[in-house]
């Protein structure tokens, strides 16, 4: 899904979570999500559609996320998605988890040559 | 009704996956069209960048579906599990089934022949089978088959026949036959043929005739 700039996959997980984290911030359509996440990372990351509506059907699944009927910048229908309390709860366990995890990768990529 | 509302459900969450599909679609197209393309390449160009919007659509809609059929292979898988960790309770569960379920065959069994598909005579309980008291046979000379015929005054008819070859023509000349006696109240049983005596006593051995023991 992430393409720019060496077209490399993120690890499981990364998606749904960053599609949580950004709802929770303010709640959006589908393009809305991609342009947010591709604004935000400075162009680093573009979330591929292939991707992102499968992961939001399973968010919804999961009663992570809900949606409900709503109109874009440009006045057509679409849904807006946001998070649930129970998305809330998750999101801030799978941050503690992400962050543990970046925290190990880290420090074992810190450690210089002997 | 909870499948049904699930359904209903399900179809709202398809519609709405629908439109947001095709709002993202309008959304690009309208970014591309500000970078002077027109209505017409921009949905295209919009369309290409997307994908195959049918498989998209599907992969999404399938996140709907697939979970519940994993999760019954998962339960299944955990089930098969538990009963290979603990044989005693499985073979307890499978001999209490097996038991079960072969009480139920009988007694259905049971019902069926007497009730649900009774013989087609009209009053069944009045059918009689002649056997030997003595020896415990099941079958009479034909010689006794005739003095039974002849002295009978208790049953409104008799038949000769033989269990194991029903529709045999040999049944008259067999030196050992079973005899069936004919109810008192079936009046239509003198017009019986060998065929329908023969018919008649198929059922007989499937053991639906009560035994009259004779000395």
């Amino acid at each position: 899904m992430a393409k720019n700039p060496e077209y490399r996959d993120l690890f499981a997980g990364a998606l749904e979570l960053m599609i949580l984290h950004s709802l929770r911030v303010k709640p959006m359509h589908g393009y809305a999500l991609v342009r947010h996440i591709q604004l935000v990372s400075d162009d680093l990351l573009h979330i591929e559609e292939g991707s992102l509506y499968p992961a939001l059907q399973r968010l919804l699944r999961a009663g992570l996320l809900e949606s409900e009927e709503g109109t874009s910048a440009k006045g057509r229908p679409t849904r807006i998605y946001r998070l649930t309390r129970e998305g809330i709860k998750h999101l801030e366990h799978e941050k503690f988890g992400f962050e543990t995890m970046f925290d190990g990768i880290t420090r074992v990529l810190a450690v210089s040559k002997a | 009704m909870e499948w049904v509302r699930r359904l209903f459900s399900r179809r709202r969450r398809y519609q709405d996956l629908s439109i947001s599909i095709q709002e993202h679609l309008e959304e690009k197209a309208d970014e591309l069209m500000e970078q002077g393309m027109s209505r017409e390449e921009a949905m295209q160009a919009a369309r290409r960048a997307f994908g195959n919007v049918g498989l998209i659509e599907e992969r999404s809609r399938e996140e709907w579906i697939w979970p519940e059929l994993e999760g019954l292979r998962a339960d299944l898988k955990y089930a098969l599990r538990q009963l290979w960790k603990h044989p005693a309770f499985s073979l307890t569960a499978i001999l209490t089934l097996t038991l079960g379920i072969g009480a139920n065959v009988v007694v259905f069994s049971v019902l069926n022949a007497l009730i649900v598909r009774p013989l087609n005579v009209s009053d069944p309980q009045q059918l009689y089978n002649v056997e030997h008291k003595q020896h415990g046979w099941y079958t009479q000379s034909y010689p006794d088959y005739l003095d039974y015929r002849d002295r009978n005054r208790t049953f409104d008819g008799m038949r000769p026949t033989i269990r194991s070859v029903p529709h045999s023509p040999r049944v008259k000349r067999s030196p050992r036959t079973s005899a069936i006696l004919l109810p008192a109240t079936t009046s239509t049983c003198w017009a019986f043929s060998l065929c329908w005596v023969a018919s008649f006593t198929r059922t007989m051995s499937m053991g639906r005739i009560r035994p009259l023991i004779s000395s």
